[in-house]
């Protein structure tokens, strides 16, 4: 192990911590890796992953993330982190990354998704009626997934048929444990999208991918590698962190039936419910690369040093939020960063919040009491984004009801 | 009162927004864009609950409203 540790890093400094395999990802993900936080330095080194700095705490990452020109985004300083096809924005630093930003942002804003809440309706409408009367699913495949990626797709005017093999290639880019086998999911993701994209270029429509690629920087069109890039991480955020993120809150409300009878009862509350929920179930971290030798807060980094940026546990930091395990509808405020912290915030943060906010409604509108059909805790799977493996549900379905249920979707 | 947004720490969480629609206005992409605006006493408090939900503390409050920095609205 202390083979792989760079000579300028303290041995005190020094934690394991496997972000793919660890044994914190195998369960309760969130609370064991706070719990690892809780007893290491503020700032780590771990020879897992190939080696990379570890940032635990909110406030710090917060301050790291604002400075692009120190902590950079570009795999040029972050050599570990290169990908082919690149993923863009989120690889690039303004202001290239503010430009590209601008082509979606409007997409993506709070009224650009909004107008998106009818059609996301009544896709969530269509598929929990799908599972109503069985009384029984496996949420993370049969809602978790579909919901969001066929959302997705619709957006991207990408055919439906093709859904299971673009979850299998983002699942192998986030989750495999060898970075071999990363690599090549998201070569034969960018393979898909190519032709895609040549399609676009023929005849452009209406859609993400058109957008995205008919963007202009600075007056100039995008190169072929910037139109790739935009539309890869389009495909990765769409396709696998809602239904994660989804699928941890569905477990947890059926594991606490008192807090979910709240939000059957006032429905009003699930908004800011959410927020609390999200706090403490994120799913996504960030990198970034040293740009030179610097001191900063206490640790010697050099250029070239690999940052991971927990995202996932900064709403769970004790000197952030107070007892902060203790999920609580009511707080003022749920303090996380689960979309991450400055200019590289989630583009998509307001589609996500709105999709699990409309799905979540029509869910209790619908299901008065559920609850997970599994003893103990939950299986998980860490990678660039953690997910339940299974949250298998169940909920009492009476004939009669089960006939009226049909009978008012018609 | 006044708005003080820095709108080069401004992420476009749009947090301020959703929590108090009344003060806060987003431009086309969805970032902040009320820096420099005067808040009538009845939001004042929606004023505050919208600055404290801003993920990057990029909102300040001038409570005495003689804020240097001009509206550059939206």
């Amino acid at each position: 192990m202390t083979d792989k540790i760079p000579s300028h890093v303290p041995a005190e400094r020094v934690v394991d911590f496997d972000r793919f395999q660890g044994p914190e990802l195998q369960r309760c993900p969130h609370q064991a890796v706070t719990e690892l936080f809780r007893r290491s330095p503020d700032i780590f080194y771990t020879p897992g992953d190939r080696g990379h700095w570890v940032v635990g705490r909110a406030a710090i990452a917060r301050d790291m993330l604002r400075q692009p020109e120190k902590f950079s985004s570009d795999p040029l300083h972050n050599p570990a982190n290169a990908r082919k096809p690149p993923t863009l924005p989120n690889q690039c630093d303004p202001p290239l990354h503010t430009a590209l930003r601008r082509i979606i942002n409007p997409f993506f804003s709070p009224a650009g998704v909004q107008r998106l809440e009818a059609d996301i309706r009544a896709l969530a409408v269509e598929l929990i009626a799908s599972v109503l009367p069985l009384g029984r699913c496996e949420f993370v495949a049969e809602l978790g997934q579909r919901f969001p990626v066929e959302l997705f797709l619709r957006m991207a005017n990408a055919p439906l048929a093709h859904r299971e093999s673009l979850i299998e290639k983002v699942d192998g880019f986030t989750r495999a444990p060898d970075i071999a086998d990363r690599l090549a999911a998201l070569e034969a993701l960018g393979d898909y999208l190519k032709v895609l994209i040549a399609e676009r270029e023929q005849t452009p429509g209406d859609d993400l991918v058109s957008l995205a690629i008919h963007g202009k920087v600075d007056g100039r069109a995008l190169s072929a590698d910037e139109k790739l890039g935009m539309v890869t991480l389009l495909f990765l955020g769409g396709l696998d962190t809602v239904s994660a993120m989804l699928s941890f809150i569905m477990a947890y409300l059926g594991q606490n039936p008192a807090q979910y009878r709240r939000l059957v009862s006032d429905p009003a509350s699930i908004g800011n419910a959410i927020e609390e929920l999200m706090r403490v179930h994120g799913v996504a971290g960030t990198e970034r690369g040293v740009t030179q030798d610097m001191e900063y807060h206490g640790v010697q980094f050099k250029a070239g040093d690999r940052l991971l940026f927990l995202a996932h546990i900064y709403g769970l930091d004790d000197q952030v939020v107070d007892d902060p395990m203790l999920v609580d509808f009511d707080r003022p405020v749920s303090s996380h960063l689960v979309f991450g912290s400055g200019p590289h915030r989630c583009v998509g943060s307001h589609l996500a919040r709105l999709e699990m906010r409309v799905f979540i409604e029509e869910w209790v509108r619908r299901v008065p009491q559920f609850a997970v059909d599994a003893a103990g805790d939950l299986p998980t799977r860490g990678g660039l984004v953690w997910s339940p493996v299974a949250v298998p549900l169940v909920w009492p379905v009476a004939a009669d009801a089960k006939a009226a249920t049909i009978g008012s979707e018609a | 009162m006044r708005i003080i947004v820095d709108r080069a720490i401004c992420a476009g969480h749009a947090l301020c927004a959703a929590k108090a629609p009344e003060v806060y206005q987003l431009d086309d992409e969805g970032y902040c864009c009320s820096n420099g605006v005067e808040v009538p006493p009845h939001l004042h408090e929606q004023a505050r609950l919208g600055a404290r939900h801003c993920p990057e503390a990029a909102i300040v409050l001038d409570e005495d409203g003689d804020a240097k920095s001009g509206t550059d609205g939206c």
